[in-house]
């Protein structure tokens, strides 16, 4: 691991940048499938079978998620895709990954139709591997909420105790693939002027916890579900930690769609019928209410120059 | 990896330290390969624990707490069932001697998204002294001990990681009691029952698998002296929830990282830096598993693929 250090020059570009708005226009607009009025109309009158392929890397499926949160992620869909199937004709092929890396090597594949996921992590690699993704539902999680958040969070005992206090701190972050951890928080510090003297981009929220609890940052920003649906459960209890900014919510996870490979009409039927199949129809095993209609979201990434200059990690290695 | 001195001596510490650079930039890690001929058989049961003794014979311990003894080849040439209160679940090897280790359960009622659920609580460790042909020696409780996810001899010391309470135990064995006389805590981000680590290339130090924490650390004397690993996407990079479920060292100081599900296992130079990866292995475990490994006096890495109840053995192929 090697400290990916802001150096000021770096920190200043990333916050001028920001603070002018230097963002990646085409990626701001809207993320959420809203279908016009002929569209819904004209799928309410389809009928004939549907058959998607859907990659699927789920927080709170039993099928993509580690064995130490079996308690929490216990959802299953086979009730739910037969009822779909009965119900609707639509058959959802699902291929699970519990390795999100090897699900983003599999979308630039391009074998699949949509994907089922933290919705930033297809967003963000929709240019990349020539989509056009669109949410089609949000799923609840097992206590009926749609959103999520990145927090940051200190000790319990710190006297660090609001985002102003960073100031000159040394925080860790995620990657910059990452919107809760990374987009997000960097866009508030920017916002808010706030420049850390040093920050750590690490790719869970695992590492960022143990960086705060090894004392080598004064903060982390973590997953706002991280110590309740990650491993983090087992080495730490919500009471360790306190919160003391939070990000704007976004999605936990959506069913997304590639509209370059999926009619209007076919996106909307399968968005009517998820959310037919889901609140008081949703099977137990689905660990909550099931699908919702997708919230809008609108999520602006910092322009790549913003952040040029700073040191990513490297590692020599031979095969 | 790096590693700190203390020397006043600066022409000493010179000397040392232009052997560390020149050893540093030589450093490659050695290049292994997947022995077929052996590991095809299938215990029992599933290995729990392995371990490898002075004259390279293998003691595997299973799940029903029985030790299998074989030769380097994979050839059964005993067993034995210990003989204690319920089946061990760590295994360390010292001197001729299995010191086989269980952990004692009571069951409490726990609360789980509202819903109250018995489950078993661990509550001390015994630990089972036995000779390689199964006699036992000698019973004690281990203090300070809520439960046994691994056991190494350490020099003379038994070391035991102890998933319950996130911590690593040295015990001085040589008098009438067992006595403590190190341990390292709040180091360790351990998940999925998950925790090992092995006998560290400096006398006295240990090298733990941190899979929370996706690290390799060295403590040396309960301090962390050296880590290196991270999450990530590269070659070198640790990935899935939290990996890696064990480590081991190897006489040049190299490392060798496991991962579970994907499978994965590296070696890395004595600077936790270049790797290369065994060729030819197959997926060992399915899911969040321990995959407990040894090394032999060859260099041979012994990994046990416990549902699927064999051992695998990796041979150096003598490249780097």
């Amino acid at each position: 691991m090697k400290p990916i250090a802001l150096p000021c020059l770096a920190a200043g570009i990333l916050f001028s940048a920001v603070v002018h708005g230097a963002e990646n226009p085409a990626a701001a607009a809207e993320t959420a499938f809203l279908p016009e009025p002929a569209v819904v109309t004209a799928a309410g009158s389809e009928t004939k079978p549907l058959v998607l392929k859907i990659a699927v890397n789920d927080i709170y499926c039993r099928k993509t998620s580690c064995s130490c949160i079996s308690n929490i992620a216990t959802r299953d869909y086979t009730v739910f895709l037969a009822d779909l199937k009965s119900n609707h004709k639509i058959t959802l092929k699902f291929t699970y990954f519990m390795e999100v890396f090897d699900m983003e090597k599999a979308l630039q594949t391009k074998k699949f139709d949509g994907v089922l996921c933290k919705p930033w992590t297809a967003l963000r690699l929709a240019d990349k591997v020539g989509a056009k993704y669109l949410r089609v539902a949000d799923i609840l999680d097992p206590n009926d909420k749609g959103m999520m958040t990145g927090q940051f969070v200190v000790t319990s005992s710190s006297p660090i105790r609001s985002l102003e206090d960073l100031q000159g701190k040394q925080i860790a972050v995620g990657q910059r693939d990452s919107h809760e951890k990374y987009q997000s928080p960097m866009r508030m510090l920017a916002a808010k002027n706030i420049q850390p003297q040093k920050a750590l981009c690490f790719s869970s929220c695992g590492e960022n916890l143990d960086a705060l609890l090894s004392g080598k940052v004064d903060a982390a920003v973590i997953s706002s579900y991280a110590l309740t649906a990650s491993c983090a459960v087992d080495f730490m209890k919500p009471g360790d930690v306190k919160t003391i900014a939070e990000t704007e919510p976004m999605p936990l996870t959506s069913l997304i769609l590639d509209m370059n490979k999926v009619s209007a009409v076919d996106a909307a039927r399968l968005q009517a019928a998820l959310v037919a199949e889901s609140g008081g129809k949703a099977p137990k095993d689905l660990a909550g209410h099931g699908f919702v209609l997708p919230a809008s979201w609108r999520p602006s990434p910092l322009a790549a120059e913003a952040d040029t200059g700073i040191e990513q990690p490297a590692t020599k290695h031979k095969q | 990896m790096k590693t700190m001195t203390n020397k006043s001596n600066w022409i000493g510490c010179g000397v040392v330290a232009l052997v560390a650079v020149a050893g540093n930039l030589f450093a490659s890690a050695p290049a292994y390969k997947v022995d077929r001929s052996i590991g095809q058989n299938e215990f029992k049961s599933d290995p729990v624990s392995i371990a490898v003794d002075a004259g390279d014979q293998l003691h595997v311990l299973l799940r029903d707490g029985t030790v299998v003894n074989c030769d380097a080849d994979g050839k059964t040439t005993g067993s034995f069932k210990a003989d204690m209160t319920s089946a061990p679940g760590a295994m360390a090897l010292a001197d001729g001697k299995l010191y086989l280790l269980q952990t004692k359960k009571i069951e409490k009622e726990m609360e789980y998204q509202g819903k109250k659920i018995k489950r078993l609580i661990p509550d001390g460790v015994v630990c089972g002294v036995f000779d390689l042909a199964g006699k036992k020696i000698s019973e004690f409780n281990l203090p300070e001990a809520q439960s046994a996810a691994a056991a190494h001899f350490v020099g003379k010391e038994l070391a035991v990681g102890d998933f319950a309470k996130s911590q690593i135990l040295f015990y001085d064995l040589s008098g009438s009691e067992p006595k403590v006389t190190q341990k390292i805590t709040k180091q360790f981000r351990l998940c999925c029952g998950i925790f090992d680590f092995c006998p560290g290339p400096t006398p006295g130090s240990i090298v733990v698998a941190n899979l929370g924490a996706f690290k390799v650390q060295t403590y040396t004397g309960g301090v962390k002296t050296a880590e290196f690993g991270q999450r990530g996407t590269g070659f070198a990079d640790f990935q899935s929830c939290c990996n890696p479920v064990n480590v081991i060292c190897l006489a040049d100081g190299s490392y060798v990282t496991i991962e579970k599900d994907p499978t994965r296992v590296k070696i890395f130079d004595q600077n936790g830096k270049t790797c290369t990866a065994v060729q030819g292995l197959d997926e060992l475990v399915k899911g969040c598993y321990i995959v407990p490994a040894a090394v032999d006096s060859k260099g041979s890495i012994y990994l046990v693929a416990s549902q699927q109840k064999r051992v695998v053995k990796c041979v150096p192929t003598g490249n780097k």
